[in-house]
């Protein structure tokens, strides 16, 4: 009795409904002091929905998924329908824990069931090897391995390829997708915009603890600024690129002219600048990796 | 499939044999086990150089001091590592994966508890042992009796300092600021409240429900008098405070009396950090 009220007591869940959504936030403010982390962000997290929470630091996006998990107090309402599954923003294991100890604990932590994401067996480093040895990428590895587990109807996310090198991220976001055909919702958050946008369905925009945009993914990528740098040569300048399809702003920044468009107008773009006689080694591009939205900045 | 699921378990048992794994294998503990374990075997040796000194069959010095030895090393173990563990987990954000698992926060504290007993238990067995070992070529068996009173004495009061320090974890904002505070409330209850009591007698008389008082707001000194009626039985040694009670309400309720403020001062902090936990963010 005794140990069935010692983890009876969950964070703010309640049994997923039969219908569809896994989570809704309504209202939602919280404050550390005088600062106002969130302030009246208010949506819907669908099953089988991916979405990724951007914005810049001390936006709110940490907060708005501690809110969700469970484990922030707050104002408004955040429901999570269904069990919660949350990885904290850079989570740090127990050193002395093995990894097969950390796996074991998550196992029996969560309801009995089979493992949605089927996760390839070198995903996680040896299992006897302690937390301690690790890198970090192999422990966020580990951290990610034990809070996919199971089959939880909401997961929420904080930089989780943070430290993941390339075949890591894939592996991850094939683990996602496998959630997300099990009807659960998915909330990533991230500072970098780009780093969450692989297969994202919708996206929210936070500033200053506002919720200023939730767009589907496509119509978000669209719109996301982006740099390009040409070299700066005699007879080129930034007046006779300014005058190009697509560019929005163009100065001169040293040996570079630096042209900033948007990504839906970058192909264009870069014809147009290939038909201007302009070769690949004389330019570089950079995805802006704020996420700010360039409409909103205009 | 990557979790091994041959171990499935009852989740708070998993997650005090996890603890306790962890816990173990840290510096801290590792270092008060050596650390009491010495000092236990040092001790018993001195004592052994005089056979007057020796024994539990009454209090002699080497039993004083092997039982204040019991009483406050065992205890800073469990009073700084009970803070350092779980506020060192709340700052790494693993307490919060834990809660969102839905493992609820008297849970965490109850598991973090138990772990961390469990290491002053087996430093307070390991120095026990190996003073037993010593003491039994020397003195009589019907002597070690004591002991039992003793070692049993000093598990509740390291138990109450385990908990105490898990209510310190709860209540600091680091790892660090943990240890620190920890150490202060340790020394407070080792020193700090007998000074503060003679201090006051030195300007006031101090009466003696005020001193039966100071021993029931002290652990270690509920725990030290407790010990002494389990090995004396006699009032002579408890002083004007243990002396009062026994000669007001006679042995066994004493004791009685004794071992319940013992449990309190597991049981309150327990729920206190357990409170706390729930309402504050982790």
């Amino acid at each position: 009795m005794l140990a069935e009220g010692l983890r009876a007591e969950a964070s703010a869940t309640i049994p997923a409904p039969d219908d569809v959504v896994r989570a809704t936030v309504r209202a939602l403010g919280k404050r550390y002091g005088r600062h106002v982390a969130l302030d009246g962000v208010s949506f819907e997290l669908a099953a089988g929905e991916v979405v990724g929470v951007v914005g810049p630091n001390a936006a709110g996006k940490s907060t708005l998924l501690a809110c969700l998990a469970g484990t922030a107090r707050h104002e408004g309402s955040a429901t999570a329908h269904g069990r919660v599954a949350f990885l904290p923003q850079r989570a740090q294991l127990p050193g002395p824990a093995t990894v097969a100890e950390v796996l074991s604990l998550f196992s029996a932590l969560r309801p009995e069931g089979a493992d949605v994401a089927e996760l390839p067996a070198d995903f996680v480093p040896a299992a006897d090897r302690r937390v301690s040895q690790l890198s970090g990428g192999q422990r966020q590895r580990v951290a990610l391995a034990a809070v996919l587990g199971g089959a939880p109807d909401l997961i929420l996310l904080d930089e989780p390829t943070a430290n993941l090198d390339p075949p890591s991220r894939e592996t991850f976001f094939t683990a996602v997708e496998a959630h997300r055909a099990n009807g659960a919702a998915v909330l990533i958050a991230s500072p970098v915009a780009v780093d969450v946008l692989t297969g994202v369905d919708r996206v929210l925009v936070l500033e200053a603890g506002r919720l200023v945009e939730d767009r589907a993914a496509p119509e978000y990528l669209a719109s996301l600024e982006m740099t390009i740098w040409v070299r700066l040569v005699p007879g080129r300048s930034a007046e006779t690129l300014g005058a190009l399809p697509g560019v929005r702003r163009t100065a001169e920044r040293g040996q570079w002219i630096e042209v900033d468009t948007i990504e839906a107008s970058s192909l264009p773009l870069l014809e147009a600048l290939r038909a201007a006689g302009i070769g690949a080694d004389e330019i570089r591009i950079g995805m802006q990796s704020g996420a700010r939205s360039p409409g909103r900045e205009s | 499939m990557i979790a091994d699921r041959a171990h499935r378990s009852d989740p708070l048992l998993a997650l005090t044999v996890f603890e306790a794994r962890v816990i173990l294998r840290g510096r801290g503990a590792v270092v008060g086990m050596i650390g009491y374990a010495a000092a236990s075997v040092i001790v018993t040796l001195l004592g052994l150089t005089s056979f007057r000194q020796l024994g539990f069959g009454s209090v002699g010095p080497a039993a004083v001091a092997l039982l204040n030895l019991a009483l406050l090393l065992p205890t800073a173990q469990g009073m700084v590592v009970g803070a350092m563990t779980l506020a060192g987990e709340r700052e790494g954000a693993f307490l919060t994966m834990l809660r969102a698992q839905g493992v609820a926060p008297l849970g965490l504290v109850t598991a973090t508890w138990l772990s961390v007993t469990l290491s002053a238990v087996l430093s307070l067995m390991l120095g026990f042992g190996l003073s037993s070992a010593i003491l039994a070529s020397a003195v009589p068996l019907s002597d070690l009796v004591g002991f039992a009173g003793l070692f049993a004495v000093a598990v509740g009061v390291a138990a109450a300092a385990a908990a105490l320090g898990t209510l310190i974890g709860t209540l600091a904002e680091t790892r660090l600021q943990a240890g620190l505070a920890a150490v202060a409330v340790w020394f407070a209850v080792a020193i700090g409240l007998d000074l503060l009591v003679l201090g006051m007698g030195a300007f006031a008389r101090v009466g003696e429900v005020a001193l039966v008082g100071a021993v029931l707001a002290n652990p270690l000194e509920t725990g030290r008098v407790l010990a002494l009626l389990a090995i004396d039985g006699g009032a002579a040694s408890l002083g004007p405070a243990g002396g009062f009670v026994v000669t007001q309400f006679g042995l066994a309720p004493t004791m009685a009396l004794l071992a319940t403020a013992l449990v309190a001062w597991i049981a309150v902090p327990l729920l206190l950090a357990g409170r706390l936990l729930a309402t504050r963010d982790t």
